[in-house]
């Protein structure tokens, strides 16, 4: 499988979480939803469906923040003003490892150009970036290794044993939206395991592995798609 | 997410051994406070095939012109409180025939017709236990109630606004059992004796109200979005139904505000986001409920600590306590990877229960202002704590603060840091000012308030998550605050207000020093046993150089020189203290320069003029002092760190004491 990665940054990002209303709380990094439609960006296609999968780096350590925003409008129509709270990711950075047989090609040749059809950003339209290319790799699929070490985050749901390290601190994100059907139609649901600070985590994998899930070699590193 | 979160918190309490009668006072509003005065007026109706019976009861009693409910009954009474809609009519999903009725309704008993068809009828029709009946008998149902209720209207109606319960109950179906003992079951709840049956009792079968309430609740959200045979976002496998996770339930998923609903869903089609299965959903119920009991606010007076300005003395004192909008706190405590066992269970329970509780546990007003205890968690566990403001019950909260993903063990020791500074250091600070004070300082209490008086309202969350996730803190915030309230306090001579705000900086830096041990962060901040040895070498005039090489350092031993030069020149002159009398302008702000030249500088030549006794470790000081005043100038320290200076300058000025060993008149100080 070709992979293509590339590193977004900002100052700013806010991934809403879906289960609050008045209050807009954020994921604590990039989901895959919104990384996998941040290329749809990048391709111009409008309502992005992809089997292609993407692996979440994280560069920076995860800090947030939470801001009053006064919002418009309560219902589609009725405009009027009110105090709303954000809570915005600061210095957001990722790598972005995107494989699959769909669209890699053509983000390659996008990344390269450095164009891009839509203005692409971290959750919202505020926080801009510009995707940059990183390098462009090939998978080895296999993976026989039942212990293993990954720079990325992990679905909680194939871990069998998590290998404590000195000087980590793992936390757990829950409940990241898994499948986009087109139409702002979700399905399913995975929850991640990542190190605060952006370190590697080492785990002992379960046997079977879900299909939609991913583990594979890119460069030595052992890499989760989801 | 915080939804699944609740789904994990909710888990082991819908599996737990929770009695019948537990689980619908968790689940119904029979214990809500806005529910208790329809317990005054319970229209009880005895229905068996033939005969029928008619019950007023009222479940409470009056207190001090209160009512309270009896709640070792209440439970066989269970009530769902509507959340918006018009509550005359219909409104969701009834689990048993037990409705509440409005003045309206009780006022229009009298008229058989229009009672059993406007307000009897429709209700029996949205009530699960009849949800498979045939219209013709829950007609007959209905009428028959009116006609019951109607021939005793004289007895129960009243001029006065009357809220109350219609219950009927119902012989023919499988709620209700009428046994010839009185008897306390885990699954059948007693609702009252025979007036058919004398000595036979009424019961309620538990296990069937309980089932229809969940069906009830579950239904009340097919409002928002049902699908059938569709994959439930929780569990992720394909479910007989599901539903939108978003209703009032949870009022923080209330849909009053449309936020997450994207605009090409319709407004009942929530379930293309998140959709949960019955079994989620029973947790999910659970989930809220347990959060709705363990939520507390945060009090006034700490709100005061966390929320009022820092840099200036007066601006705080003149805040009142109810000057702020109230905070309240939720804390959560969910395992990292897997495990939501009966271990879980026990513990929430310890929670709500506060019992069995040790020192060792989390005490979250120490940690967080938020008045739980948390039992013991291995490190398996992430404690979330979440805070939030403005008015709930509009669907309209304000989240200032989620804190995730704190360590158990982190905690616990922040905790012992927070104890060992409000039992120990504070003591010894107290006495190195001879403060004889033994009262709790509020300021040091908690953490929330250590960090908010240290760095200011601005930044006391993220402050609080950087010392729960032990990241490295930075303190220049703590002496530039300090310096400035020092010289407010100073210019009004408010001695025992600098005091006050010394003890406080001290009890920070020794807050900070542990924790930055702690955390293995390695810098050193200068510590009581530090200054203490400073001040022995001042007072045995043994000073050098080196240990004048900071900022801090060289504004301690300025303050003592001061000092001791002050006591004396009051003496000789009747003037009044040096400093202010000679260095201090009126309304001026003490800058390190004005001490080293209108103070420190001007002491030999006054000694001189007016003949001082000091004694001789002055002159041995004052030498080293001014050399060290010249190397900290060339090194722009004065510049660069005068608020250090300043802090560790009224600290000195203000510790100063003579020294006993070496005689009052020789040491200045008559």
């Amino acid at each position: 499988m070709k992979i293509v990665i590339f590193d977004v940054k900002g100052k700013i990002a806010h991934f809403r979480r879906p289960d609050t209303t008045a209050t807009h709380l954020t994921y604590p990094f990039i989901t895959p939803t919104a990384a996998k439609g941040l290329v749809g960006s990048i391709l111009g296609i409008t309502d992005f469906i992809t089997s292609d999968k993407v692996a979440i780096q994280l560069l920076h350590p995860v800090s947030t923040s939470a801001q009053q925003l006064s919002m418009l409008g309560k219902d589609a129509g009725n405009a009027f003003n009110r105090p709303t709270t954000i809570e915005l990711l600061v210095n957001p950075a990722y790598r972005i490892y995107y494989g699959g047989h769909e669209y890699v090609d053509d983000l390659i040749d996008r990344l390269k150009s450095g164009h891009s059809v839509y203005h692409t950003y971290l959750g919202v339209a505020y926080a801009l970036t510009k995707p940059e290319l990183v390098d462009i790799c090939h998978s080895n699929e296999d993976m026989i290794e039942t212990i293993v070490q990954t720079p990325t985050v992990i679905p909680t749901n194939i871990i069998d044993e998590l290998l404590l390290e000195e000087n980590r601190y793992y936390q757990r994100a829950g409940g990241f939206m898994l499948e986009y059907k087109g139409k702002r139609i979700f399905e399913k649901s995975i929850s991640f395991l990542y190190e605060r600070d952006g370190n590697s985590i080492t785990f002992q994998r379960k046997k079977d592995i879900e299909g939609e899930i991913l583990l594979t070699k890119v460069k030595g590193d052992v890499i989760c798609l989801v | 997410m915080l939804a699944e979160d609740i789904v994990r918190i909710g888990r082991p309490i819908a599996k737990s051994n929770l009695s019948n009668e537990m689980r619908i006072r968790w689940l119904t509003d029979v214990d809500n406070d806005v529910c208790k005065n329809y317990f005054r007026n319970v229209f009880l109706l005895e229905l068996e095939e033939e005969n029928d019976a008619f019950h007023y009861l009222s479940i409470g009693e009056e207190k001090d012109k209160n009512f309270e409910v009896d709640r070792r009954r209440n439970t066989s009474f269970p009530i769902i409180y509507p959340n918006g809609g018009n509550p005359l009519n219909a409104q969701g999903i009834y689990p048993v025939p037990v409705y509440l009725m409005y003045d309206q309704h009780i006022k229009k008993m009298n008229n058989v017709e229009e009672f059993a068809f406007e307000v009897v009828f429709p209700r029996l029709k949205k009530t699960v236990i009849y949800l498979n009946a045939d219209d013709s008998r829950l007609e007959k149902i209905a009428k028959r109630s009116a006609q019951i209720l109607s021939q005793h209207y004289e007895q129960f109606i009243d001029k006065e606004k009357q809220l109350g319960i219609l219950y009927i109950w119902d012989k023919t179906t499988d709620a209700f059992q009428k046994l010839s003992e009185y008897k306390k079951d885990k699954r059948l709840l007693w609702i009252c004796e025979s007036k058919l049956h004398p000595k036979r009792h009424l019961y309620l079968d538990g296990d069937v109200a309980l089932k229809g309430i969940i069906e009830a609740k579950f239904s009340e959200a097919k409002e928002l979005g049902y699908k059938k045979d569709a994959v439930s976002t929780i569990t992720n496998q394909k479910e007989d139904e599901v539903v939108s996770i978003y209703n009032k339930s949870w009022l923080w998923l209330s849909p009053t505000w449309e936020m997450p609903r994207s605009i090409y869903w319709k407004k009942n089609e929530w379930t293309n986001g998140i959709k949960v299965d019955k079994k989620s959903y029973e947790s999910y119920l659970y989930g809220t409920q347990f959060l709705k009991q363990i939520t507390v606010p945060i009090s006034n007076a700490l709100l005061k600590e966390m929320f009022s300005p820092i840099a200036n003395v007066e601006a705080k004192r003149k805040m009142r306590n109810t000057s702020f909008e109230p905070i309240y706190g939720v804390p959560l405590v969910v395992p990292l990877i897997h495990g939501d066992s009966q271990q879980l269970y026990k513990k929430y329970s310890q929670i709500l229960k506060r019992e069995n509780l040790s020192n060792e546990d989390l005490h979250l007003e120490i940690l967080a202002g938020i008045n739980r205890i948390i039992p013991r968690f291995t490190d398996e566990h992430r404690l979330n704590l979440l805070y939030y403001s403005g008015d709930l019950s509009r669907g309209n909260m304000h989240i200032r603060m989620m804190l995730t993903d704190i360590l158990p063990s982190v905690a616990e020791k922040l905790q012992k840091i927070v104890r060992e500074v409000n039992s120990i250091d504070l003591f010894d600070i107290r006495k190195l000012f001879s403060i004889k004070n033994e009262q709790p300082f509020y300021r040091t209490k908690s953490l929330p308030s250590l960090i908010s008086n240290a760095f200011g309202p601005g930044y006391v969350w993220s402050v609080m998550q950087a010392v729960f996730h032990k990241q490295p803190i930075r303190i220049r915030r703590l002496y530039e605050a300090t310096t400035r309230k020092l010289n407010e306090l100073a210019n009004k001579e408010d001695y025992w207000g600098m005091l006050d705000e010394l003890v406080f900086h001290y009890s920070f830096l020794a807050f900070y020093q542990k924790y930055s041990k702690e955390i293995g962060f390695k810098e050193r901040v200068n510590t009581l046993s530090d200054w203490n040895r400073l001040m022995a070498k001042y007072h045995e005039g043994s000073l050098t150089l080196n240990d004048l090489q900071t900022s801090e350092q060289l504004g301690f031993v300025s303050g003592l020189l001061l000092k001791q030069f002050s006591n004396s020149y009051r003496f000789k002159t009747g003037n009044d203290d040096y400093v202010k009398h000679r260095v201090m302008k009126f309304g001026s702000k003490l800058t390190p320069d004005m001490i080293w030249k209108s103070g420190v500088l001007r002491c030999k030549e006054l000694k001189e003029q007016w003949d001082m006794p000091l004694a001789s470790n002055f002159e041995k000081n004052l030498g080293i002092i001014l050399l060290a005043f010249i190397e900290a100038n060339n090194k722009k320290i004065l510049s660069n760190e005068k608020d250090q200076f300043m802090t560790t300058f009224w600290s000195g000025y203000l510790l100063y004491k003579k020294d006993e060993k070496r005689g009052g008149i020789n040491n200045g100080n008559k």
